[in-house]
């Protein structure tokens, strides 16, 4: 209510657990998704999200919320340095979290279409298993057991692959 | 209205088995070691399909590398091993036709050391390449030498950096017979249409062979083009300058051809010719590398 006019449109966001989300169109223009939504004016007041729990979308909100703050980088040539860096460190912080919820982010960010964050999501996982051996990648990201490569493929892999073994 | 799907609600709760996969390339793409990429292969089934789809890939000497056998040590040694064969034989010959040739038994360096160059080998779509020689290296060469190979088939664009400093160690280069250490390096072997962009450094930074969009794309052009005879494309390729210090010259050197025997000895005389020219054209430079040379 303190914005003016054209930043103070709302957008209701209701999670699979039925929280509704009040948000400025601003913040969830972020989603590519939802922008043509509101282009195509398909979108009514309240926008039901089914397949994003609340927790999930309490966490996209702020990251939406962040980014829709800060400069844009086409905005301007002279681009404020320390809004650059003190999104970088926005985005540090934000992707400490348990593999499950980056699991459920990132689908989210796939759904909703939001390119920064599954750029970050992905850059995020990407760091946690480099270095790592097959394993411990397994281990990382929950592999099921249904999914690994039958005893002999994995065997002929790894001797495709021995010299990153030794 | 607004079409919400359902579509990962009943899988289980493994990330990437809901994940599609081009978020799953997008965060693989993200990794570039090499390493890790071949870790990936075994990882699980989804992974040893969609990993081999990165476009960008970096070969760099392991963090460790002071300690012993290391990969990149290893694999170093592998490549001064495994390239005994006709290029480096030719070089030889050229350079100094007196020395013992260089003879290794296939061993299992030899194995993982195609086995290394293999997993390369099998990233199609790599656009951009970037390797690290080890330091391990530094200690051993003076001025490093950048080689380049190209490999011509019917619709050839596979091509090799090798680099080696043997050529301006110890006693000299010419015929002296005493050449003893043979370090080669290899840069990157690669059959990767789409690749545009290769950068390769010793590990102190000092010999860099960096190559863009641009030359990669005239260099391409030029072994594609059926015009010109092979041993004017080779002349041509020759010329074009690549970045390079001052320290070092660029070789270009072909390969013989899978396809044809006849071809191969027109493509084989060519060659020869070709390493001769660039000898003769960097006779002086090697000389003063050599003389600079603190022994």
């Amino acid at each position: 209510m303190s914005t003016s006019s054209s930043s103070s449109k709302k957008i209701v966001l209701k999670s699979a657990d039925n929280e509704t989300f009040e948000i400025d169109e601003i913040v969830a223009l972020e989603s590519q998704a939802i922008k043509n939504m509101i282009e195509d004016e398909c979108a009514d007041n309240v926008i039901p999200l089914g397949n994003i729990d609340s927790k999930t979308l309490s966490k996209i909100i702020e990251y939406c919320k962040k980014h829709a703050e800060s400069p844009k980088k086409d905005d301007n040539a002279d681009i404020d340095e320390k809004a650059v860096e003190d999104l970088k460190s926005f985005d540090a912080e934000f992707a400490k979290v348990d593999m499950p919820l980056i699991q459920d982010i990132l689908m989210a960010a796939n759904f909703l279409n939001i390119d920064n964050l599954i750029g970050l999501m992905c850059r995020t996982i990407a760091d946690r298993i480099k270095g790592k051996t097959p394993e411990e990648i397994r281990k990382i990201l929950n592999i099921n057991k249904n999914d690994l490569l039958s005893p002999e493929q994995e065997a002929k892999a790894r001797e495709e692959n021995s010299w990153a073994f030794d | 209205m607004i079409i919400i799907r359902k579509a990962f609600a009943e899988d289980d709760s493994s990330l990437f088995g809901r994940l599609p996969n081009e978020i799953i390339l997008q965060t693989l793409t993200n990794l570039v070691d090499l390493k890790t990429l071949c870790f990936c292969r075994l990882v699980c089934r989804r992974f040893y399909w969609i990993v081999v789809e990165v476009d960008t890939i970096s070969l760099t000497p392991s963090l460790k590398d002071n300690s012993e056998a290391t990969f990149p040590k290893k694999l170093l040694k592998l490549m001064i091993n495994g390239f005994k064969f006709n290029p480096f034989h030719l070089f030889r010959s050229v350079v100094a036709p007196a020395s013992e040739p260089v003879r290794v038994a296939p061993s299992s360096d030899h194995k993982s050391f195609l086995s290394a160059i293999k997993s390369l080998e099998r990233f199609k779509k790599l656009k951009s390449l970037c390797m690290v020689l080890p330091a391990s290296f530094n200690s051993v060469d003076s001025g490093l030498l950048f080689k380049w190979k190209l490999r011509f088939h019917d619709r050839v664009d596979s091509f090799m950096f090798l680099s080696l400093d043997s050529v301006c160690d110890t006693n000299g280069i010419y015929g002296h017979g005493n050449v003893k250490r043979y370090g080669m390096l290899l840069g990157c072997t690669y059959e990767f249409p789409l690749l545009e962009n290769v950068s390769i450094a010793d590990n102190g930074k000092r010999g860099r062979i960096t190559l863009n969009n641009e030359k990669v794309d005239d260099l391409r052009k030029r072994i594609h083009s059926s015009a010109e005879t092979i041993e004017h494309k080779l002349k041509s390729i020759m010329e074009m300058r690549c970045n390079v210090n001052k320290e070092e010259a660029a070789y270009i050197e072909a390969m013989k051809s899978d396809t044809d025997d006849d071809f191969e000895d027109k493509e084989e005389a060519a060659y020869n010719e070709a390493m001769t020219e660039i000898l003769k054209k960097h006779r002086g430079r090697m000389v003063n590398i050599t003389v600079n040379h603190p022994i």
